[in-house]
């Protein structure tokens, strides 16, 4: 169970992101966040596993308070994150990359000696084949091209054996039949390992296909929370304003 | 609010600058306000009384300004800056005498001696034998040209160690967390700079004098001047990295070590790489100089013989660093674009 308990964030300008969110997110659910760019969505993921400090607020993971956490390592290593712009280390091979998601395990010491243990490769090869990307982990990271980045992304994730996933826009620089692709895997990742996933979308359509229950943002406060298949016209109009048609991807 | 034109002329008349100010013209009342009282002032300092009184047509220029900026426009400040400027230059040429210098016979002779010799350096002789072979020069210059080489390698190698961990303490975007991190940002910025803005031939002097004349105090100047040098250009390169990848890697529950092993270094060594080379490239040139002042090397060697007029044999060491520098220049550059 993923709590979120009034979450407010101002940034240093006045801006004011979240005004106010509070979730309650059973383990297992697939939930979309929509909403305009500049509603919130970004900042309340990143509030979730504290890369952003919220102004008040709690986040509760299970019995965990992450928002008290002085240590957040233990906690983090439980929250994969996957970004729209793929953030691999573009010089780095796609096996390191990958290997990276187990550092919130390992010692200080052995990471600066580039050191893992013979499990960690194991592991990272295992997440890789998931992926579908065996033969490319040699390769640098630059070389891939963005579906398959983001599958290393995914990859990487997977290395953290995370209990949750956040997916910041997973898909907003992918084609429509690459979104599928990378959409399925997180799916799988919720149905069959029974990960809770909690997913940024641009499109509703996606949003349907995917999740098994909506919450819509606007202005750092929620405005629709329930099933994907409860937006009509008008509930849809309140998310994203009055002018705004629905588009359609595939 | 309405100005009155008359009150700004009057205003200005007392002390340049102050009407622009009651004008609304802040900056320039500002300028004029601080800047003519220093420019005399300066002029009076060092002598040049009569270079002081040349200012009254900006003092004239500056009434006139402050009664059309009451009257809500502007006038261009091109002329005023120009008459200040040639102030300058006029000033500039009493303070170093400066003067065309009249060459007689025996001048234009040494000239022409000079320039002949370092066309034809001493590079070759004929032995005994009446085979052609390289000259005593070539053969005596060539090894303090190793060694200037060697000086420079050395001098940004010391460097490295204390310019790469503190140029990470020098990159804005890794220190902004708490202002304890911060403040050590602020110091070692602070460090680059100081280290930087003084002469390698000054901290050359210093460490002639600390370790005696040779190539060792050399490499300590170097290593030294290197550490700003290097250090700043680093920290530059870790503040233009991408900020994504740092941000998964803090993600998964990496410690700050992690994300620098991890994020920041894979991100930053080809510009590294880059930075060194240059930097030997540009520590070769300074050995040379360093060399002159005793800091060893073929500069040492230069000056020994532009003392004692042999301008050939002089000429013969000119070439070589001209060479070597030509070269290190070529190939940093190739190396630079392969890696980057």
């Amino acid at each position: 169970m993923l709590r979120i308990e009034n979450l407010i964030k101002v940034y240093p300008n006045g801006t004011r992101a979240l005004n106010g969110v509070s979730l309650k997110i059973p383990t297992g659910q697939f939930v979309a966040v929509i909403g305009l760019s500049g509603s919130g969505k970004s900042t309340l993921m990143r509030c979730i596993n504290r890369l952003i400090e919220p102004t008040s607020g709690r986040v509760f993971l299970d019995d965990v308070e992450i928002t008290a956490a002085t240590d957040l390592r233990p906690v983090r290593r439980r929250i994969g994150m996957i970004f729209q712009d793929f953030n691999l280390v573009r010089r780095s091979s796609v096996l390191t990359n990958v290997l990276c998601g187990r550092l919130g395990y390992r010692s200080s010491l052995a990471s600066l000696f580039h050191l893992f243990p013979p499990e960690d490769y194991e592991d990272a090869r295992a997440c890789l084949a998931r992926v579908g990307l065996s033969d490319k982990e040699s390769q640098r990271a630059d070389t891939l091209s963005g579906g398959q980045q983001q599958r290393v992304g995914i990859a990487r994730a997977l290395m953290q054996k995370p209990d949750v996933i956040l997916a910041d826009e997973p898909v907003a620089s992918l084609d429509p039949a690459t979104a599928h692709t990378v959409l399925d895997h997180l799916e799988q990742m919720n149905k069959r390992d029974g990960m809770t996933v909690v997913c940024n979308l641009h499109f509703l359509s996606l949003a349907r296909r995917y999740s098994d229950r909506v919450v819509g943002l606007k202005a750092g406060e929620i405005v629709f929370d329930g099933g994907p298949h409860e937006i009509d016209d008008e509930r849809f109009k309140q998310i994203y304003g009055q002018d705004a048609e629905q588009v359609e991807i595939a | 609010m309405k100005r009155s034109p008359i009150l700004a002329g009057l205003l200005s008349l007392i002390a340049p600058g102050l009407g622009q100010m009651y004008a609304g013209a802040w900056r320039r009342g500002l300028t004029l306000l601080v800047g003519l009282p220093v420019q005399a002032a300066l002029f009076h300092a060092i002598g040049l009384h009569s270079l002081a009184y040349c200012l009254a047509p900006v003092y004239v220029w500056s009434i006139y300004d402050s009664i059309i900026a009451a009257r809500g426009r502007c006038t261009s400040a091109v002329l005023p800056v120009l008459v200040i400027l040639a102030l300058n230059v006029i000033a500039s040429l009493q303070v170093t005498q400066f003067h065309i210098p009249q060459l007689g016979p025996q001048q234009r002779g040494a000239m022409r001696e000079i320039g002949g010799s370092i066309l034809v350096p001493d590079l070759l002789t004929r032995t005994t034998a009446g085979r052609l072979t390289w000259s005593e020069t070539v053969r005596t210059a060539a090894r303090p040209m190793v060694e200037t080489i060697y000086l420079a390698l050395l001098g940004t190698g010391l460097s490295l160690p204390l310019a790469i961990p503190l140029s990470f303490l020098g990159a804005r975007n890794l220190m902004s967390g708490s202002p304890i991190l911060k403040t050590f940002y602020g110091i070692t910025r602070g460090l680059f700079t100081v280290l930087r803005s003084v002469e390698v031939l000054v901290f050359a002097l210093i460490a002639i004098a600390a370790v005696g004349v040779g190539p060792l105090a050399g490499v300590l100047a170097l290593a030294v001047h290197g550490v700003g040098a290097l250090g700043k250009l680093y920290s530059e390169a870790i503040e233009s990295i991408e900020h994504g990848p740092i941000e998964a890697i803090r993600s998964t529950g990496a410690n700050e070590l992690q994300v620098v092993v991890y994020g920041v270094v894979p991100q930053v060594v080809p510009q590294f790489i880059a930075f060194t080379l240059y930097r030997w490239d540009i520590n070769v040139r300074m050995a040379t100089v360093i060399g002159m002042v005793g800091g060893g090397g073929i500069g040492a060697l230069l000056f020994q013989e532009m003392q004692l007029y042999q301008w050939r044999q002089a000429a013969v060491a000119i070439w070589m660093i001209a060479g070597v520098v030509m070269l290190m220049d070529y190939a940093s550059a190739v190396i630079r674009e392969r890696i980057v």
